[in-house]
């Protein structure tokens, strides 16, 4: 069952006299549930893909649909609601508020979402309950991803998006998220996308969207994908 | 700019306006405003100097006791350096202006030299004649041209402005008005600036309050003795090319002030002899006048005597000649009564005789009869005896001796012979007897009737005598009665006579002790005069320098005042300024840390890579020093200058850059923001390039420690816990705007105090402490019998009540000054005006107030403290002081203060009273001493003569107010009427052109708050993008967006609201002490609406940044900051 659609997406910025197309006609699907990995080359257009996804930019034509919204029509403020509630972002750089701890860094979105789960027992579910307290600059790469998946998880969203979620951290930490995702995928049914130039991580994927220049190359489905943990690289 | 170095660091600037825009915009404020503020001083200064200049003002000022003859003037000439003498006249007068009373001084004008003054351009064009010092400027009407002609001064408070055509009538002098003044009345025909009257108050005088009120210039004729001079100006050669405020100055003029003060005292005996001689001669004058009078007097007095000793003697003769009329009197009715009674007794005489005659001739006639009857019986015998005889003779012829017979018959011897012998003989007989009777008969009756016609001649001889004799008696009683009458008359006219020269007498008597009297008073004066002239002091020599001028001192104070200030105030601005330059500058080598490690990594050294930022920072400094002392230079002082313009004549304010300030206010603002680049750039320039091209780690969170106070921290929410981490994360920027917020405030709050505690000197004073609205000045000496005053005091209509009261001048010095006081006793004995400690021994000019009735004092003076409001009670104990004066005392309550009252010419008239200070009032405008009478009485021995009436007016408005002025002026023993509405309203000028600085504190305040709040959200901004990118990926709101950022501005505002609060509180105190003058205490309070508004102006600030940086909120973009760390 589909649940997010790209169709005939651009999106071209223009700096100057330049156009850039960084996303050009692109169109795919990702049913409900399902842990889709999206990978391409540095600059194929991954990125704006997610965050016209998520809701942080909008796309120069086509439609995008999560649901039966149509995202691509939606007005800033009802874009804004729409990161609010509906979206759960994980960043490369993590994106930690440096001045709150790893609890206050999770409550800072569950305090402005409609049904968050509690903060601590996320936490606990990302394997921090002893570290809740800590600053983010008291922790390690993998832990403020864990923390910032937290934060995402915690808003209970209806799509996890994450954008080169192992892309600063070595490959056993990354590997570690990796299984935290897909474990929290599989466990609450959450949909999951993962941006990431690192074809090693398209075997945990249920579905794998290549890019490239901007335009989707592949879309292909894994029906048996493997456990992160075992992914390496 | 060659190198690529160079073209980065120019576009580094371009590239980051915002942030270079903070530290120029800072820069640019606390140069400007340092600069403006300490230019403020020198340019009322330089502006005062220049005046002086144009107007040729005097440097030195020479007041004799005894005024200058030309001989002293030709002295003074010939001194070194002296460049131009001008000798003038002064006097000080109570006068009527265009019906109102005020006190003037009177100078002498030049009068062919100020009417060469070109009229269109006083100041730029000197009069042809350089012998013309202190030049008024003409600024109306035209210059006294003819004897009667005056020119009045163009005052700006406390005087209604004159009229040209005034009547100036002068009603009273210091001496006898015609001693001084050749005409007492005048028409205003021009009005006046002087350079010698600057600011609004005019000096001070011995006439009735003791200020004057108006100055006035009339021809040096118009004065009585234009010859003698009371007032000599002079200028030192070059002191006009030299500021007169610089030492430079002093040094000229000070070696010309001590050679004056050298030939003062030669000069001093000069006049002296001078005087002597001139009123020796005078004298002597008087003197052999008097010897004349004398003369005179006794000549008129020896005639006189004369006159009365010949009167006298008239009387005498008169008086003898009156005896002797009266002896003779005595003597003639005497006489008569002698001769009536010798009249009387030969009357008598003559009638016995004439009886004894009438008798006898009745005897005779009786013997006649008998005669006759014997006749007839002889007859008849014989007719008897004829028959018989014939018978007889017929017998006998017995006639025959009838006749023999006679009266014998003897009948016997006769017989009829014998009968008729005897018969015949009886008859012859008998007819012999009858013929010798008969013829004795005959003869009988012949004497008889001779007797008879004896008798009859003889009582008609008689009776003619008699009648004669009664004529003559009458004649001689008449006259007698005439003489009477005429030694009655004469007695009378002597009475009237004596009476007359009793009177004459006692006239010359009375005119003699007179004369004698009045000679020995004219000997007296004239033994006085001598004696004056035997005592003449020698005069006193005052060599005075501008210093003395009361407009002058004002200015400079007020300057030196400003200067103080100016001192201070900036100081806020220059610790902002250091402040933000060292915030941005660490933001920015913060942001370029990568770029540092780059230049290093390709070679640079550390000097050059710091001379980027140097020069980044630096280029700000001066740009904006170059602007900020530009607009200062030119806007503050004009601002502030306009504040003191109601109380100043001056010209317009000239506002030079001064450069030594310029220099040193960018100076100290370029400096103060490479400094602190240094600080910031110092600890990046020392880190390898290799851990430079490292993004820095991110800065750790750390707890604070409200987060130990559980219960206060679990309440908060997230984004109340970043701002709180963030506040003290970053110390230097929380110090930036704590700072910097703190001087907006402080500002804002000193420049509505300022305003609250000007205009509350008017508001408490006579709003609050004075409960009356007027103030009559009386003459004690005229009061007893002013019966309409009373009626006019007591009438309901004009007044609700009043207080008749004693005020006058005293000097107060504290226990410290007075004993320092006796131990040595002050040489000059110049008093110090009111409220100004004099120089010599310090005390302070004061009035002692002595209320008529302590229980009602309270009705007209609220004496109270100020803090607290707690009523103070006078008592005989001893007196209330107002604040102010014992403040400048340093007395407390309990205190003795030592108090030497004043003459009316301002000298000491008793010895220093110590009196006990039992309580201290609020006052505002002039100093008080207030005492009971009774203490009054006891200390100084006097009766508190009421010499002035505190009223409450029952009529406001201004006209009715005029008419009940002009009422109480209409009597006698009234010398002035004040209300406290024209005080006040005058007052109300000089508060709205405070205005302009409050302003230009709020403009500062305002750019102060916009500046570092602008440049701490510009750099939250910058700093924390990816902070507010996710918040904003997270879903946050814009308005929560806004307030994740402006939370922090606004703790940080609010806390720097309540601590500008704090130190404007004390900011506005230093302020307003400083700019205080010695005669009022500014309002002390700070009105509560005055903290609402600095707090709301500031807060308001803090909103207008916001919203101005609003923009930039929006404008991150989510999908920017997020890509990468930078
Ligand atoms: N804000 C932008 N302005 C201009 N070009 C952009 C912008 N963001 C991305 N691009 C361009 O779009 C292309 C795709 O970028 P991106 O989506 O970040 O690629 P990827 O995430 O696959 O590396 C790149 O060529 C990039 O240069
Ligand atoms: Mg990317």
């Amino acid at each position: 069952m589909t649940f997010v659609r790209f169709e005939d997406v651009h999106k071209i910025y223009r700096t100057g006299e330049v156009e850039i197309a960084a996303v050009d006609g692109v169109t795919f699907d990702v049913n409900r549930g399902e842990l889709a990995v999206i990978v391409g080359p540095s600059g194929a257009g991954k990125t704006t893909v997610l965050n016209l996804l998520g809701g942080m930019d909008t796309c120069t034509s086509g439609t995008i649909r999560l649901g039966n919204d149509e995202i691509s029509a939606f007005t800033p403020r009802r874009l804004t609601q729409y990161r609010r509630f509906d979206i759960g972002f994980v960043f490369q750089f993590y994106n930690l508020v440096p001045n709150l701890t790893a609890l206050e860094n999770v409550e800072l979105a569950t305090q402005i979402c409609r049904e968050p789960l509690d903060a601590a027992e996320t936490l606990l579910e990302v394997g921090l309950e002893n570290r809740m307290d800590n600053f983010p600059s008291q922790l390690s790469g993998g832990e403020q991803q864990r923390v910032a998946i937290a934060r995402a998880l915690a808003k209970n969203p209806r799509l996890l998006l994450c954008d080169e979620p192992t892309g600063a951290l070595d490959s056993s930490t990354g590997t570690s998220i990796l299984t935290l995702l897909q474990d929290t995928s599989r466990r609450t049914g959450h949909t999951v996308i993962i941006i990431t130039h690192n074809h090693a991580l398209t075997a945990m994927a249920d579905r794998i969207i290549q890019m490239n220049n901007g335009q989707v190359v592949d879309v292909r489905t894994n029906p048996r994908p493997a456990r992160a943990s075992t992914i390496q690289w | 700019m060659h190198t690529a170095f160079q073209k980065e660091i120019l576009r580094s600037i371009t590239r980051s306006l915002s942030r270079f825009a903070a530290i120029f915009a800072i820069v640019a404020l606390g140069a400007g405003f340092y600069a403006g503020l300490r230019m403020c001083a020198p340019d009322m200064r330089l502006t005062l100097d220049r005046y002086f200049d144009q107007t040729a003002f005097m440097d030195v000022h020479l007041v004799s006791t005894l005024g200058f003859s030309s001989a002293d003037v030709t002295a003074v000439r010939q001194e070194d350096n002296v460049s131009v003498v001008m000798p003038s006249h002064q006097a000080d007068a109570t006068a009527t202006i265009g019906g109102r009373r005020a006190t003037v001084r009177v100078h002498s004008l030049p009068g062919e030299a100020a009417a060469s003054t070109h009229a269109s351009d006083q100041a730029s064009t000197p009069p042809n004649d350089s012998q013309y010092l202190n030049r008024p400027l003409l600024v109306a009407g035209r210059w006294p041209q003819t004897s009667g002609e005056c020119m009045l001064d163009s005052s700006k408070v406390f005087a209604h402005t004159a009229q040209l055509g005034d009547q100036v009538a002068l009603t009273a002098g210091i001496t006898d008005l015609a001693d001084t003044f050749a005409h007492t009345h005048f028409t205003v025909v021009g009005v006046f600036d002087s350079s010698s009257y600057v600011s609004f108050s005019r000096g001070t005088t011995s006439l009735n309050d003791g200020s004057i009120d108006r100055v006035m210039y009339i021809l040096q004729d118009d004065f009585a003795h234009p010859a003698t001079y009371t007032d000599l100006y002079l200028t030192v050669r070059g002191a006009a090319d030299v500021s007169t405020f610089q030492p430079a100055y002093r040094e000229l003029v000070d070696p010309v002030t001590t050679a004056l003060e050298k030939i003062a005292p030669e000069r001093e005996v000069a006049r002296l002899a001078e005087l002597k001689a001139e009123a020796q001669g005078e004298l002597d004058e008087k003197r052999s006048e008097y010897e004349k009078t004398r003369v005179d007097a006794d000549m008129r007095l020896a005639q006189g005597q004369a006159e009365l000793g010949e009167a006298a003697a008239t009387l005498a003769a008169l008086e003898e000649q009156l005896g002797k009329a009266q002896l003779d009197y005595a003597a003639g009715e005497a006489r008569l009564t002698r001769e009536q009674e010798s009249f009387a007794a030969q009357t008598g005489e003559a009638e016995a005789q004439l009886d004894a005659a009438r008798a006898e001739l009745d005897a005779r006639t009786a013997e006649l009869q008998q005669l006759a009857d014997a006749l007839e019986a002889l007859q008849a015998q014989i007719g008897a005896l004829e028959p018989a005889v014939a018978q007889l003779q017929t017998a006998y012829d017995a006639a025959l001796a009838a006749e023999a017979l006679g009266q014998v018959v003897d009948p016997t011897s006769g017989a009829l012979a014998t009968q008729l012998g005897a018969a015949q003989e009886g008859l012859a007989y008998t007819r012999q007897a009858y013929s010798a009777q008969s013829a004795l008969y005959a003869e009988g009756t012949a004497a008889t009737e001779r007797a008879r016609a004896q008798l009859e001649a003889g009582r008609q001889e008689l009776e003619a005598g008699e009648k004669q004799a009664r004529a003559q008696f009458a004649a001689a009683r008449e006259q007698l009665a005439a003489a009477k009458q005429r030694i009655a008359q004469g007695r009378d006219e002597l009475e009237v006579g004596k009476r007359q020269l009793d009177d004459a007498q006692a006239e010359y008597q009375e005119g003699k002790a007179d004369a004698e009297a009045e000679l020995a008073e004219a000997h007296a004066a004239l033994e006085e005069a001598q004696a004056e002239i035997d005592d003449l002091a020698p005069p006193t020599w005052y060599v005075l320098g501008r210093d003395t001028n009361t407009g002058y001192a004002d200015f400079t104070a007020d300057a030196d005042r400003i200067e103080a200030i100016s001192i201070v105030f900036p100081l806020i601005f220059f610790l902002v300024a250091a402040l933000v330059a060292l915030t941005t500058m660490t933001r920015m080598v913060d942001e370029e840390r990568t770029l540092i490690g780059t230049y290093k990594a390709l070679g640079y050294g550390r000097g050059r890579i710091a001379a980027k930022y140097l020069i980044y920072a630096g280029a700000g400094g001066i740009l904006g020093s170059v602007c900020g002392i530009g607009i200062g230079s030119q806007v503050l002082p004009q601002v502030i200058w306009r504040a003191y313009t109601t109380m100043y004549t001056a010209p317009a304010l000239l506002t030079p850059v001064h450069l030594p300030i310029a220099l040193g206010a960018a100076a100290a603002a370029v400096g103060v923001t490479l400094l602190a680049t240094i600080l910031a750039v110092e600890t990046s320039l020392r880190e390898s390039p290799a851990t430079l091209m490292l993004p820095r780690a991110p800065r750790p969170g750390k707890r604070i420690f409200l987060e130990r106070i559980r219960p206060f921290w679990s309440r908060l929410s997230f984004s109340q816990k970043v701002t709180a981490r963030n506040l003290f994360r970053y110390k230097k920027r929380l110090l930036m705007t704590v700072i910097g917020i703190t001087g907006c405030t402080a500002l804002l709050l000193t420049g509505f105090a300022l305003k609250d505690s000007i205009g509350d000197i008017l508001d408490r004073q006579y709003g609050e402490v004075y409960l009356y609205d007027t103030t009559i000045g009386l003459d004690p000496d005229k009061l007893d019998d002013d019966t309409t005053l009373t009626a006019l005091l007591n009438d309901q209509a004009a007044f609700t009540g009043y207080l008749p009261v004693r005020t006058e001048g005293v000097r107060l010095q504290n226990t410290t000054q007075h004993s320092r006081a006796i131990r040595a006793p002050a040489g000059g004995d110049a008093t110090p005006a009111h409220g100004k400690v004099g120089a010599g021994d310090a005390s302070l000019a004061s009035y002692m107030c002595c209320p008529s009735d302590l229980n009602r004092i309270d009705d007209f003076i609220r004496l109270r403290t100020r803090i607290g409001s707690s009523p103070l009670s006078l008592s005989g104990s001893g007196v209330l002081l107002t604040e102010k004066a014992a403040d400048m005392l340093s007395v407390k309550v309990g205190d003795s203060i030592y108090v030497e009252r004043l003459d009316s010419a301002g000298d000491t008239t008793s010895d220093a009273v110590p009196l006990t200070v039992t309580g201290i009032t609020e006052q505002y405008v002039a100093h008080f001493l207030y005492i009971s009478p009774d203490l009054y009485r006891r200390v100084f021995d006097d009766r508190p003569a009421w010499n002035g009436v505190l009223g409450k007016a029952a009529v406001t408005e201004e006209a009715a107010q005029e008419a009940l002025s002009e009422a109480l002026l209409g009597e006698d023993a009234v010398t002035t009427v004040q209300f406290a509405d024209d005080i006040v309203s005058s007052f109300d000028d000089m508060l709205n052109s405070l205005n302009s600085v409050v302003l230009v504190l709020i403009l500062s305040a305002g750019m102060l708050a916009f500046i570092v709040l602008y440049n701490l959200t510009n750099l939250n901004v910058l700093e924390r993008r990816r902070e507010i990118a996710t918040i904003k990926v997270l879903g946050f709101y814009e308005s929560e967006v806004d307030a994740y950022i402006y939370r922090e501005t606004a703790a940080l505002t609010a806390l720097g609201c309540v601590l500008g609060l704090l130190l404007g509180v004390g900011l506005a105190r230093f302020v307003i002490t400083t700019v205080e003058v010695d005669v009022v205490m500014f309002g002390r309070a700070i009105h509560p609406m005055s903290y609402a508004y600095s707090a709301a102006l500031t807060l308001l600030f803090a909103v207008v940044v916001n919203l101005a940086m609003r923009p930039r909120l929006r404008k991150i973009d989510m999908v920017e900051s997020l890509k990468s760390v930078e």
